[in-house]
């Protein structure tokens, strides 16, 4: 009798217990319908930084992000992009230092080294070597992501950005002439294009680092290598100092750039574009959805001119990184992948004006009747960058801007100029 | 002859401190559609260079695009938080000082205007570093407390000046007739002392709500940061959105001058006596 | 000066023995706010003071070196620095003076009775309100070389040929920004004036005038003599102030153009930018002890008045 009791209630038991366990098993799946589920599957908070251009290009990230958290409900991404990009890098950096960093951080290929020589980034090789999306990068975008070769790739960029040259078609058919694509040609364009007093003939930045960094490619196809691994520094020899030269010449002798180039930044030159007051401009593509909306056709872009046969197209990938002190990297990387896969990768490149770094993405027809993207696309083969690598390029960049304005409103000759930044690359500044 | 200079003084006043002002007004009301940079806004020639259309869509855009609502409602609170922090630690101690004779006052006082001295950027770092061992980054805590370094020695010499301006007599009277130290304190100076509290507290309000470099490097999370932050990005911003950040910051500068104009004669009253001491 | 009776002291709290109550009594008053300047004002100020004999760099904090007084070799041979303490000096004395001689007149103006002066008044502070990032967009937008609404008006009004690029010029720019703190800081010198000249009593002013004094000599004999406390007071913390001021400088020039607008606050918050905070850490300091010891006698002087 009592057997059977027991038996009886154990049989109740066990079949309690297998309902139980089953209703468990229904009700734990998430409420919200799943894609492919994330291999993280615990409660997670990342926290990510990244900049934001314009309030434009701030709605990009806070939209991305929340694609992702509303797709899965485990990770959940808090956002902070409210400043611009190298004050963000500052305050990552300051960040990590008192123990405070983001789990996710954002970069643009010129600090990639930098933050990896300081501990700061986590490689997201041990990740990418075994993602599948791996073969739908450009091979030389992998090259720029180990930053030196021989380096684990160090982040995954969503989109990269190359640096062209914007002119008036309008004008330049006005005077009868083509299209810049040597560097002396280029000068002498802007030289016939300039009507003084409400017409210049380029938009010259001279307020910070970034009116260098568009001299940089001219520099690059002149055959300078500013630094080299041995660490020789050649950007005080003669041919660096002739292309400087002429550069500077736009502003103190030519008279063809605006007379305010010493204190102007990117809204001053995008208001002169604006205004039809400057007839070329180099700059990178994401400047194109305001020009065209502005300028409509009368706006058309080169390759960034070259000194020799070669020409060099400064294109800097830029992205989201692992930051070192982050504790879940494997969501970290889930988020990384998102940002640079499907919509939140087209939003980066198609949206803002950037080119894809996928070739998956980069097969969208917009980009190749985007003719702004198309002219950066065709000369893909002679994209560039200055070695952002070497340890003191960070040096000579935070160093650089305030000799850049007194050598244009020569305070200092352009011999000292390329002198005092060959100094600022040996690390002896 | 009188009534003429007097309306002359008034204007040029008026001009000089707003002119530059209603300028952001005008732009805040344009149209942002097509930003026409050809053409500089002027506020006296209103006729000319007022807009066709003017229109409130910025300040609706203002609150689409940026959480504009969390970050007053932060803004208010630290601002808050450090106004009563400042005043409570700054009239304690400065009856503490005034009332009293004690070993190390003068070297004591000395010291703190000595730490008032130096300059925000060499406290930068430590105060990260500090903050970041006691859990404090992102918190409204670690923001009151950080600009509680500017606020609270201001309010700590404004108490002391009009503390010492109050007779001891009314004191002197409590305390024989029972009351302590601190009820003393409480029950006499203090209600004394409002209109000093009310230019103390004011001013550490508009210096906080209005300070940009601490809350950039503690706040960095969007549940506790303040309204300058907004600024920065538009400041850096294309001239596209220029009638949005002008709206912005409108919206930013309006609390804090219905907060003055409520508080204007207190403030008179609490300045003349904290000030007259020199 | 009345010494403390012992009826007087009665202590509010629970007393252990008498005479250890009395003398706790100040130290409870002062330990709040000690405490909190202590936490975070003297002891960051230490550190700082360490990190000034370091190599520190924010990249590297762990690896930060001793190096003893290294940093002020270099500062000593630091053309910036050296540089950067006359521009200091400039800055301020451009800017406190011009407020000062802003506000007083202001200040004055406002003391009359008119109708509408509470108007007027609640208008004059409005530029201290105004965030300094608006206050720098705006300064910045209305000085453009391109487009400024100053500029237009003054080539309207005659004063200019063409229109001049005031921030590509280390005089224009170090103008504009002058400018720009006087619009922003006078207000706060013109009320603490305001305020004091309100408890002058009109009836003294009466009497000159009955007694045959004109404007001046009332404004001399009777204003005067009671502005200058204030006013020196005034000039003390707005120098104080302006020494340690960055964000109108920076966000209007970067400290441009060239090192032109590079103060010694300025050049310090460049380094720390720049992430070498060792060095800007014994800037800064230098700055600070410079500060100090320029207004010690003032100190010693106010603290001895005010705590008579």
């Amino acid at each position: 009798m009592k057997d059977h009791r027991i038996s009886r209630r154990r049989a109740l038991c066990l079949i309690g217990t297998a309902g139980v366990a089953g209703a468990g098993a229904l009700l734990s799946r998430p409420a919200r319908p799943q894609g492919p589920g994330p291999a993280v599957r615990r409660r997670v908070k990342l926290t990510y930084w990244t900049w934001a251009d314009n309030p434009v290009h701030q709605k990009m990230s806070v939209d991305a992000v929340e694609m992702f958290n509303k797709a899965q409900g485990f990770i959940t991404v808090e956002l902070d992009a409210t400043a611009a990009v190298m004050e963000v890098m500052k305050k990552t950096v300051v960040a990590f230092a008192a123990g405070s960093a983001p789990d996710v951080g954002s970069t643009v290929q010129t600090h990639v080294q930098e933050f990896y020589d300081n501990g700061i980034l986590h490689p997201a090789d041990e990740f990418f070597g075994k993602w599948d999306g791996r073969g739908d990068y450009f091979p030389n975008v992998v090259e720029a992501m180990r930053s030196k070769p021989g380096q684990p790739v160090l982040y995954l960029p969503n989109a990269i950005l190359p640096y062209v040259l914007y002119y008036r078609a309008d004008w330049l058919e006005e005077a009868k002439l083509k299209p810049p694509a040597t560097y002396d040609e280029f000068i002498e364009t802007a030289r016939k294009l300039n009507k003084p007093p409400d017409h210049s003939g380029y938009a010259l930045r001279g307020a910070d680092y970034y009116g260098l960094q568009v001299i940089e490619p001219i520099w690059g196809s002149a055959g300078v290598k500013f630094v080299d691994e041995s660490g020789k520094v050649d950007f005080d020899s003669p041919e660096a100092v002739s292309v400087m030269e002429k550069w500077v010449g736009m502003f103190t002798k030519d008279k063809s750039a605006q007379p305010t180039a010493v204190s102007d930044r990117y809204p001053q030159l995008f208001a002169l574009m604006q205004a039809s007051k400057a007839a070329m401009w180099i700059y990178g593509t994401h400047a194109h959805p305001q020009l065209d909306a502005a300028l409509g056709s009368k706006i058309q872009v080169v390759p960034t001119p070259r000194v020799k046969d070669k020409p060099c197209m400064l294109a800097n990938p830029e992205g989201p990184m692992i930051i070192s002190s982050c504790k879940e990297k494997e969501a970290a990387w889930e988020f990384l992948v998102h940002m640079a896969s499907g919509q939140p990768a087209r939003i980066f490149t198609q949206g803002r004006g950037l080119l894809p770094v996928r070739k998956s993405i980069s097969a969208d027809p917009v980009f190749e009747q985007n003719r702004f993207f198309k002219v950066a696309i065709a000369s893909a083969s002679s994209w560039w960058r200055p070695p952002f690598s070497h340890k003191h390029w960070a040096n000579y960049q935070d160093k650089i801007a305030p000799y850049l304005q007194q050598t244009l409103r020569q305070e200092i000759s352009v011999k000292a100029f390329q002198a005092q930044a060959a100094k600022l690359l040996r690390g002896e500044a | 002859m009188r009534r003429a200079s007097l309306l002359l003084g008034s204007a040029a006043i008026l001009v000089f401190s707003l002119a530059p002002f209603l300028w952001i007004f005008i732009a805040s009301i344009t149209p942002e559609i097509k930003p026409d940079l050809s053409r500089p806004w002027l506020s006296v020639r209103t006729v000319e260079y007022f807009p066709a259309r003017p229109t409130l869509q910025n300040y609706y855009d203002l609150f689409k695009n940026v959480p504009f609502a969390v970050y007053f409602r932060n803004s208010a609170i630290v601002a808050s938080g450090t106004m009563t922090l400042a005043l409570v630690v700054a009239s304690l101690g400065a009856y503490g000082f005034v009332r009293f004779k004690f070993r190390g006052r003068g070297p004591l006082l000395l010291t703190m205007l000595m730490a008032y001295m130096i300059p925000s950027v060499v406290l930068l770092v430590p105060l990260l570093v500090i903050f970041r061992s006691y859990g404090l980054i992102n918190t409204y805590q670690g923001l009151i407390l950080a600009e509680a370094t500017n606020t609270a020695p201001f309010a700590l010499l404004l108490m002391i000046n009009y503390f010492s301006t109050l007779p001891r007599e009314l004191e002197e009277a409590a305390q024989v007739d029972g009351c302590g130290r601190l009820g003393t304190l409480f029950r006499i100076v203090i209600p004394l002392s409002i209109p000093g509290l009310v230019a103390g507290g004011l001013f550490a309000f508009i210096a906080t709500w209005n300070n940009f470099l601490f809350a950039f490097l503690f706040a960095t999370t969007d549940r506790v940061k303040t309204l300058p932050l907004i600024m920065r990005l538009f400041a850096l911003g294309e001239p596209a959105v220029w009638g949005v950040s002008a709206a912005g910051a409108i919206l930013t500068t309006l609390p804090v001058a219905l907060l003055f104009l409520l508080f204007q004669r207190m403030l008179m009253s609490g300045l003349a006596a904290g000030a007259v001491k020199g | 000066m009345t010494r403390g009776h012992p009826q007087r002291n009665q202590p509010a709290v629970l007393a252990t023995g008498r005479r250890f109550r009395v003398d706790l009594l100040p130290y409870a008053f002062i330990a709040p706010i000690s405490l909190l300047l202590l936490a975070i004002s003297v002891y960051p100020s230490l550190y700082a003071i360490r990190l000034a004999l370091t190599d520190a760099s924010l990249l590297r904090l762990a690896r930060a070196k001793f190096i003893g007084v290294q940093n002020l070799v270099r500062m000593a041979g630091d053309q910036i620095f050296l540089d950067g303490l006359w521009r200091t000096l400039r800055w301020d004395l451009a800017v406190v003076l011009t407020q000062l001689a802003i506000a007083l007149p202001i200040a004055l103006f406002l003391n009359l009775n008119f109708r509408g002066r509470g108007v007027v008044r609640a208008a004059v502070v409005v530029p201290y309100i105004v965030p300094p990032a608006v206050t720098s967009l705006l300064w910045v937008y209305m000085f453009d070389g391109n487009f400024g609404v100053a500029n237009d008006l003054m080539v309207k009004l005659g004063i200019l040929d063409q229109y001049v690029s005031w921030l590509s010029d280390p005089n224009g720019s170090f103008a504009v920004v002058v400018a720009a703190m006087v619009w922003a800081g006078q207000p706060l010198m013109a009320i603490i004036l305001l305020a004091v000249l309100q408890t002058i009593p009109r009836e003294l002013y009466e009497a000159a005038r009955v007694d045959g004094a004109n404007l001046w000599q009332g404004f001399r004999h009777i204003t005067l003599p009671r502005l200058i406390p204030t006013i020196l007071f005034l000039l003390l913390l707005r120098t104080i102030w302006m020494s340690n001021h960055i964000d109108v400088i920076f966000i209007m020039t970067r400290g441009g153009p060239g090192f032109s607008n590079y103060t010694e606050a300025v050049y310090s918050f460049m380094l720390t930018n720049q992430f070498e905070i060792g060095y800007s850490s014994a800037v800064a300091v230098t700055l600070a002890v410079i500060l100090v010891a320029a207004s010690a006698l003032y100190v010693r002087h106010l603290a001895r008045t005010v705590l008579s």
